[in-house]
């Protein structure tokens, strides 16, 4: 009953989170999460299975090779989505100081929290684990052509192998990031983590999510296999465990009797049978690659949590940076170059150390930049082979403005989370007016912290395929068109960024959809002029020209616009509730 | 002078602070009592505007501070009940920030903050986070944050809560002398013995209505009582005391 009552109390920690309003109806997030998540493993199951019930004549041969591909997408998914949804409650995975001050005056002992505390974390694991898999597994049997009939005991053979490959992978995708934190902390201990924990978890959150928005690209995964000559495949974990999968089930489709299939067939037929049968080694050999790394992580992750768990966790605080040359010589820069009036000093620091230390706001960005960044690998590797002779490829030139463009949609995203809901009458009470002022230093960090680092990283992949002279250029339409951007983003916001306490809602549908078409168009059509621009200084003179003059009018008429003041408080919002106030 | 007329504040239909009007003059400091849930910390909010008003209205100098909010709050200095800290940030970077939202001088603001920090017993941590503060080092950094400013008017909502003894003592003589220097000071507190050594007068709020204003002295001669103590225990207290408590410890010690 008590270690119920503690895993349930730990179970709705995981939705105490930052991106998680505090007033929000806890269940309601749950439901939504849930669903959203169910929904879209439906959606793909439908979507990989459909094509089979198209294709009745399609042989044994072809289907087990296309399935390769299938087993490849589902394993990769089941394991990026775990990976994510832990990295996500990255601090909420062990116990935390918290946990420790509630509950260790408590008279219960340590091992009860620590294993309850556990017993929550595999609870969300396996919840995340069959919202994910749960559709995917039911409509396996679905994902064959009708006309291959391989019985109920080869359904069930095939299902049962789908469930056991795409739940290991899950496990293991889960247990790798549990296992690097647990790993990280007993190396280097609670003040070392606390250095490195931030900038680990935002990397991880952008690897893994651009990984994640990668994967439907993926394609030919046998012949893919036989040209690398096993080396990628040993190398991507989701490989090891399809090897498992063909190990377990693969003859159930490559074992089917071999009849003549149509003529335009036999041929396709014929070598993907010798294809898929060339492979039969390398599963084997992924198949012990899956088994022994799915040990080594499990072994790995659990003896760092046992190692860590010894004394319940105590309060670190942020080491105290010191006063270096270094520091004092950016502050004088970010003070007599950058925000130079008190206002613009105070939006530039604040927003600076919201960015570097606020989970929520970090997520916000890296997730942005990983949709930036899976944009960036779709451009550039349609374009790569054209770049080195003939004129410049467009999608070359579109991945500056689709990676700025992401980047800056995530941080005005981020610029509209309260840093600290509890302490925003903080600025109520010291508010003097100036919001223009405010906003202009928010803008400048903004640009230094999330902008630069993009333009920097891309402008030297440019000068490595188009030389340094036009890839100075295209830095320079970058710069000057992140400020037009940087100028646009703001130009309606009225709130105060980092203060407001109403979440925006987003409609994921509409937003995101509506912003990708808009990203990728615009994107295309400035590097098409881009492009045209290269012909003639004139010409190039002219597009920064505009840009300039562009990025100007923005500013002018925001700072027009922003004759009203700024609202410290969502005061005109839409409440969830409407009181009638009838007893008053 | 700062100036409440009939001051009323319902939630949901119930009435936290019901006809409360008062003044506090330059120079003055009021003390504000009451048992908790009496509606100080309520009116305290309506004073500075960060909480609207049901009825009744707030003067400074005899204008409306609904009217300019901004400016009413440059003159204002405020320490909330609770505490409204940015805990990410140390307490130099929150007191920065407060600072450069007030607009003052970026030297005048270094300099206070490294003397306040300094006086108030933090330059030590003054590079840690809050999050790492106790609670009374918190309370010092929101009394520095009210004080940056150099403001005309105080509202100190309970601004010994969590404080040292040296502190207080601080505390106490610091309302007094920056009374001397001009200032308006409304002082709320359950410490009935600072009240009582810092206060020219004193307002008694009870159940959301002001049950005695008067100056402590005239307050003890009406009440023909020896201690401020057993004013404040006529004036607000329904049941006795030590009756409460030994029900407390009953209840305490019940096992069965």
């Amino acid at each position: 009953m008590r270690d119920r009552l503690l895993v349930r109390v730990f179970l709705w920690r995981f939705l105490e989170h930052d991106l998680v309003s505090p007033d929000a109806d806890r269940r309601g997030v749950l439901s939504a999460v849930g669903g959203a998540l169910a929904a879209l493993s439906l959606f793909v199951a439908i979507l990989v299975a459909a094509p089979y019930q198209f294709s009745n004549d399609l042989p044994p041969g072809l289907t087990a090779l296309r399935a390769l591909d299938d087993r490849f997408l589902f394993t990769a998914s089941s394991m990026l989505v775990l990976a994510v949804a832990a990295v996500i409650q990255w601090d909420a995975l062990v116990l935390d100081p918290r946990d420790a001050a509630v509950l260790g005056p408590l008279p219960l002992t340590r091992g009860v929290i620590v294993r309850a505390k556990f017993t929550a974390t595999a609870l969300y694991a396996v919840a995340v684990l069959v919202m994910w898999n749960l559709f995917s597994t039911m409509l396996r049997f679905v994902a064959i052509p009708i006309g291959l009939h391989i019985g109920l005991a080869g359904s069930f053979k095939l299902t049962l192998a789908h469930a056991l490959i795409t739940g290991a992978a899950g496990l293991f995708g889960f247990l790798a990031v549990l296992g690097s934190r647990e790993g990280l902390f007993a190396i280097l201990g609670t003040v070392g983590f606390r250095k490195i924990s931030a900038v680990v978890q935002a990397a991880l959150i952008v690897g893994l999510t651009t990984s994640l928005l990668l994967l439907p690209g993926v394609s030919g995964v046998g012949e893919w296999w036989r040209a690398q000559e096993a080396v990628a495949a040993t190398a991507l974990p989701p490989s090891w465990f399809v090897g498992l999968h063909e190990t377990l089930a693969g003859a159930v489709i490559d074992g089917l009797p071999r009849l003549r299939p149509a003529r335009y067939l036999v041929r396709p037929e014929h070598e993907a049978t010798d294809l898929y049968r060339s492979l039969w080694p390398l599963y084997h050999r992924l198949a012990l690659i899956a088994i022994f790394a799915g040990g080594v992580v499990a072994i790995g992750t659990v003896a760092a949590c046992v190692w860590n768990s010894r004394r319940l966790p105590s309060a670190a605080s942020r080491p105290v940076p010191s006063d270096t040359a270094v520091r004092r010589g950016c502050r004088w820069i970010a003070m007599h170059l950058l925000a130079r009036t008190s206002l613009q000093q105070a939006g530039f620091f604040f927003t600076l150390q919201t960015l570097s230390r606020r989970v929520s706001h970090r997520v916000a960005i890296a997730w942005a930049s990983a949709l930036g960044l899976a944009l960036v690998v779709v451009a550039a590797s349609g374009s790569q082979s054209a770049a080195g002779s003939g004129p410049i490829p467009v999608a070359v030139l579109a991945v500056q403005p689709l990676l700025v463009g992401s980047v800056m949609h995530g941080f005005r995203r981020a610029t509209r989370l309260p840093s600290e809901l509890g302490a925003s009458p903080t600025f109520s009470l010291a508010w003097s007016g100036g919001g223009a002022d405010f906003i202009s230093g928010v803008k400048r960090a903004g640009w230094m912290v999330v902008v630069a680092p993009a333009l920097l990283g891309l402008a030297t992949w440019h000068t490595a395929i188009l030389g340094p002279r036009v890839a100075a250029l295209h830095f320079g339409v970058g710069l000057t068109m992140s400020a037009v951007l940087m100028e646009m983003t703001f130009m309606r916001c009225r709130a105060v960024p980092f203060v407001s306490a109403n979440v925006p809602a987003v409609d994921v549908k509409l937003r995101v959809g509506g912003f990708l078409v808009a990203l990728v168009s615009l994107s295309s059509v400035l590097a098409c002029i881009e492009r045209w621009s290269f012909g003639a200084v004139a010409r190039y003179l002219s597009l920064v020209a505009f840009l300039m003059v562009l990025g100007l009018a923005t500013a002018v008429f925001d700072r027009v616009y922003r004759s009203s003041p700024l609202r410290l408080e969502g005061e005109d919002e839409f409440l969830p509730t409407q009181r009638l106030n009838l007893a008053q | 002078m700062l100036e409440a007329r009939r001051l009323v504040k319902r939630f949901f239909g119930i009435t936290a602070v019901n006809d409360v009007s008062f003044a506090v003059r330059r120079g003055e400091v009021v003390g504000y009592l009451g048992p908790n849930g009496s509606g100080k910390s309520t009116t305290a909010r309506m004073l500075t505007g960060l909480l609207e008003t049901s009825s009744g209205e707030v003067s400074w100098d005899g204008a409306d501070i609904s009217h300019d909010p901004v400016a009413f709050h440059g003159r204002l200095g405020y320490v909330p009940e609770e505490l409204i800290l940015y805990t990410f940030l140390s307490a130099s970077e929150y007191l920065e920030l407060v600072g450069r939202l007030r607009q003052l001088p970026p030297r005048l603001l270094t300099r206070k903050i490294t003397a306040l920090l300094q006086l108030f017993g933090l330059l030590h941590a003054a590079n840690q986070d809050i999050a790492s503060f106790s609670k009374g080092m918190k309370q010092k950094v929101m009394i520095i944050a009210a004080l940056l400013h150099d403001p005309d008017v105080l509202v100190l909502d309970e601004p010994d809560a969590g404080l040292d003894v040296t502190a207080t003592l601080v505390l106490r003589h610091l309302i007094t002398a920056l009374a001397r220097r001009g200032k308006a000071v409304l002082y709320s507190s359950h410490v009935l013995e600072l009240v009582e050594k810092t206060c020219d007068r004193v307002i008694v709020i009870h159940r959301g209505k002001v049950v005695a204003d008067d100056t402590v002295g005239a307050l003890r001669d009406l009440r023909n009582s020896g201690s401020f103590e057993d004013v404040f225990a006529q004036l607000v207290l329904r049941d006795d005391p030590a009756r409460t408590a030994a029900d407390i410890a009953d209840v305490v010690v019940d096992r069965a």
